[in-house]
């Protein structure tokens, strides 16, 4: 092991250290946080041969100007931000996405604006060091909490990973010719997300909930980690007074005052006191948290046995790729 | 055990709560009837009876105001086991459900420079600020849920003539260790954050710390009071 720097040249819109959610501490009003596309997060991990999944950047719709002094090897999956490589004395040329890379000392990446998806995880391997706060490196930015200093990256800071011991000689740039397809950028838009029902979708008005199912949600730009805002038909659910706050979860679709969904993302508070119209199913959030202002969405309808089907589906997928993946480190 | 079954399988017994899926990955405990300090200590026992067992796939229970989620692992177990677990959880004798109820009392300044609208209060509810203080600080509160924020406590049993609509207009920053009203309840700011309600006092405990132990100075279904500092100091408070 030999200890790397990573520096912030220019910022991106907003960057903050990801890892595993912080899944012990919800009845004390912390949010789970943790990188909000599971699944590139845990892709990018393996792809730099880390046993664990370990903290990781995630960058949203703009990204980052990294410098790396000590080099590095790394692995780029989620939203495409055009990314380059810069290395010293040469022109800069296409970061490869999908794979491990292997980063001379003195390598610069450059991610630009996301052409497709919201998030983009950049892994390095050993992992980001940032201290365990409630039993996770995650950032919950909202309570200044975990993470790096407990906020979004800015330029000029840096950080810290530990260069596993077989990667501290490289000084050449290489990637292999191989690479896994991003498996959770919507591919067509609207994107189909499926639900099941919320205690509160049988008091909406028959037509409403018909619009619900069958009519596109637009993205908002008032989107964050915490929720996405939905814009589209308004929804009225009769006889909806002041609430009192009950829990919900990341996927959980609460109706706003004014009509409109908010999406409950990883960052949400554990409780809330909008009424709870429906429930993005477990194998679904992945590309919810992929979606970006402007994007559309529809809604679609499930049984709790589909959505475990597609869990598990999803999760044999996982496990196949990790599989091939160690095979291909091997070989 | 189709969905359907699972939302319909109701309460076993009177007290009991209904079970209900929250999306894919968490079971809701919801109990009817009426919003009283009973069903908080229903909850919290509840709440106490699961986060003391170990069932393997199970990640937190969280307590609501009148239901209670736990969330799990749907790769590790399914809704209905999970729901058959529960119900024995709840049901079996050698757990123990809540049983020693603390009171945590809270000193508080309510000095003009730590209570930004306690005047204002005093005026909209038609008390003076020594009727206000004295009728606050007789109250007994109950912890409903700690939420919100990490480690804001929603406290319930403020006295109706306390009653008020939030702020028209939040604070951007509320500073931390405010103690503040609004509608039928009253909470504490563990840090600064924003925030709607009506600041009436201040207090030096740290609610929440996150490197602490324990990280949270109080726990659904616990009492509070809290005491005047200015009395504390002045020795009038012996206990």
């Amino acid at each position: 092991m030999r200890p790397a720097r990573l520096q912030i040249l220019r910022g991106g819109l907003h960057t903050s250290v990801q890892a595993t959610p912080r899944l012990q501490y919800r009845h004390l009003g912390v949010a789970p946080g943790g990188a909000a596309d599971r699944v590139s997060f845990q892709l990018a991990n393996q792809l730099v041969g880390n046993a664990e999944p370990l903290a990781v950047l995630e960058m949203t719709l703009l990204g980052d100007e990294i410098a790396w002094p000590d080099g590095g090897l790394i692995a780029v999956a989620g939203a495409d931000m055009k990314p380059e490589l810069l290395l010293p004395g040469e022109s800069g040329f296409p970061l490869p996405q999908g794979r491990p890379v292997v980063l001379p000392p003195g390598a610069v990446t450059r991610f630009g604006t996301a052409v497709s998806g919201c998030r983009c995880i950049v892994a390095v391997a050993g992992g980001i060091d940032v201290p365990v706060v409630l039993g996770s490196r995650s950032t919950l930015v909202r309570s200044r909490l975990g993470g790096f200093a407990g906020r979004a990256l800015q330029t000029g800071d840096e950080l810290h990973f530990e260069l596993p011991s077989q990667q501290s000689a490289s000084d050449i740039y290489f990637a292999p010719n191989w690479s896994v397809r991003q498996q959770t950028l919507p591919r067509s838009f609207p994107q189909p997300l499926r639900c099941l029902p919320g205690e509160a979708s049988s008091g909406l008005l028959q037509k409403d909930l018909l619009d619900f199912l069958s009519q596109r949600f637009w993205m908002q730009s008032e989107s964050d980690r915490m929720g996405a805002r939905l814009d589209g038909p308004r929804l009225h659910l009769p006889g909806a007074g002041e609430r009192t706050s009950e829990p919900t979860a990341p996927g959980t679709l609460q109706l706003l005052p004014d009509g409109s969904p908010l999406l409950l993302l990883a960052d949400a508070a554990p409780t809330g006191g909008y009424p709870r119209i429906a429930h993005v199913i477990s194998a679904d959030l992945a590309v919810a948290a992929q979606l970006k202002p402007g994007d559309s969405v529809t809604f679609q309808m499930v049984s709790l046995r589909e959505a475990e089907l597609e869990l598990r589906r999803e999760h044999l997928v996982q496990q196949q790729l990790t599989a091939m993946i160690r095979l291909l480190h091997k070989g | 055990m189709a969905d359907s079954e699972l939302m319909n399988a109701g309460p076993v017994a009177t007290g009991d709560p209904e079970f209900s899926c929250l999306g894919d990955a968490a079971i809701l405990l919801q109990w009817h009837g009426a919003d009283t300090a009973e069903q908080t200590l229903q909850i919290a026992s509840a709440f106490r009876m699961i986060s003391s067992v170990e069932i393997p796939g199970v990640l937190a229970a969280v307590p609501g105001f009148t239901s209670l989620a736990v969330h799990f692992d749907p790769l590790r177990l399914t809704a209905a086991v999970l729901c058959e677990q529960l119900r024995l959880v709840l049901h079996d004798d050698r757990v123990m459900p809540l049983q020693e109820i603390r009171t945590v009392r809270i000193p508080v300044s309510f000095a003009q420079a730590d209570a930004a609208d306690l005047q204002d209060v005093a005026e909209q509810t038609r008390m003076s600020v020594k009727q206000l203080v004295a009728l606050f600080t007789a109250t007994e509160f109950r912890v409903r849920i700690i939420g919100f924020t990490p480690g804001f406590p929603y406290l319930t049993g403020l006295p109706k003539s306390l009653h008020l609509p939030r702020r028209a207009t939040p604070r951007v920053r509320v500073p931390a260790g405010s103690v503040a009203i609004a509608g039928a309840q009253a909470g504490i700011y563990p840090t600064e954050s924003p925030g709607g309600w009506h600041l009436i006092g201040r207090t030096s405990l740290t609610l929440f710390d996150p490197l602490a132990v324990p990280v949270c100075q109080l726990a659904p279904g616990d009492r509070v009071r809290f005491i005047d500092q200015q009395t504390i100091q002045s020795g009038e408070v012996s206990e």
